[in-house]
């Protein structure tokens, strides 16, 4: 009865929020950028608690691409960033636990260049021509519905996965000569899209 | 947890689909013409000429060379141009023939990553001689992939 009592007197330190942040990159990303002729990208993400359950996101990156059909080649190059929350479903088994599955919310958008443009504008009567279609710029935004799992496999060391979905905010930004690959958002031609993640990341911190 | 998982292959699989770019388009965008006269209650109806040759001034090639029962014609405007000029002759009298001059603006119109760019018009002017032709007007001055009943009407004596 005596220890019981002694039990409930211990105070449990209280969560502050970013006690304990974790910082990585999207090892798939590498992978196939690594084995893709048409675009290459860096993901990067940055979580940090803020409540026992749930955890801020931020997420960025960039790429660039080449699009290549019968009709338009151009190139871009991107940069984007993304921010949200992951809501934990599970309570930590033990002090410290940090394995479990979640869902949540992101807010992203990107930036985006693309060179000049070649047209090949096919004419039957009069004869197919080539037209230079003049360089721009812009940014485009999405929302994005994900879920997840994180893994401590080793002290501090973390494997996980994201599943993704997307859809376009603004998308008449994107209509005209849609890049193959968008950073952060990936084939902007599809929308909505899906993607997926896998993370490599470093945690550090008070559990 | 492990549907969680299995929910994750499905996705990696559907995100291993691409589609390619593929177009199907119509690949130049033709203004229509149709040819008209008015009938005795003076109602514009349609009309089919016999023996017509019809070609453009700047071009070697002939819509349509001696052809009979010919009401319409579908033209391809030469997008680095802003006028062409269209000629009609009939057979039967060779020195009766009538130019038919289309003034018009192009702009290039983004279809689709598959398909490119292709030209749009706007005719903003049309003028003809009336050896055969009594009046010319723009009907619907927008050129574009939806082909339009009718662009340009011309009515005949």
């Amino acid at each position: 009865m005596a220890q019981a009592d002694s039990a409930k007197n211990v105070s449990r330190p209280t969560l502050k929020r970013f006690d304990y942040v974790r910082m990585g990159f999207d090892a798939s990303k590498l992978i196939a950028s690594a084995l893709s002729k048409e675009y290459s990208t860096i993901e990067l993400q940055l979580d940090g608690t803020y409540t026992k359950k749930m955890n801020v996101v931020a997420e960025g990156g960039w790429a660039n691409a080449k699009t290549n059909t019968a009709s338009v080649s151009f190139k871009t190059s991107s940069a984007f960033l993304r921010f949200g929350f992951d809501n934990y479903f599970f309570n930590p088994e033990f002090l410290g636990d940090k394995d479990n599955a979640f869902i949540g919310l992101r807010l992203g958008g990107a930036r985006q260049n693309k060179t000049e443009a070649t047209a090949h504008i096919i004419d039957p009567f009069y004869g197919s021509r080539d037209s230079l279609i003049t360089k721009n710029a812009g940014t485009v935004f999405w929302i994005e519905l994900t879920a997840g799992f994180r893994m401590e496999v080793m002290k501090n060391i973390f494997l996980g996965w994201n599943i993704r979905g997307k859809t376009f905010i603004n998308p008449k930004k994107i209509e005209e000569l849609t890049p193959s690959y968008l950073a952060g958002y990936g084939n902007a031609s599809k929308q909505p899209a899906f993607d997926y993640n896998l993370y490599v990341l470093y945690g550090f911190g008070r559990r | 947890m492990k549907s969680l998982h299995l929910l994750f292959l499905f996705i990696l699989l559907l995100g291993a689909c691409v589609k390619n770019d593929f177009c199907i388009q119509p690949s130049a965008v033709k203004t229509v013409v149709r040819f008209k006269h008015m009938d005795s209650a003076n109602k514009k109806v349609d009309l089919s000429i016999n023996n017509i040759t019809i070609f453009l001034t700047d071009s070697s090639y002939l819509y349509y060379d001696d052809i009979s029962g010919v009401n319409q014609v579908q033209l391809y405007l030469r997008p680095n141009s802003n006028r062409q000029e269209m000629v009609f002759k009939q057979e039967e009298a060779p020195f009766l023939s009538d130019t038919v001059a289309i003034k018009f603006e192009s702009t290039l119109h983004f279809i689709s990553n598959g398909c490119g760019y292709q030209y749009y018009f706007k005719l903003t002017e049309l003028s003809s001689s009336h050896h055969l032709i009594q009046e010319v007007a723009i009907t619907s001055a927008s050129v574009t992939e939806s082909i339009a009943s009718e662009n340009i009407e011309i009515i005949f004596k």
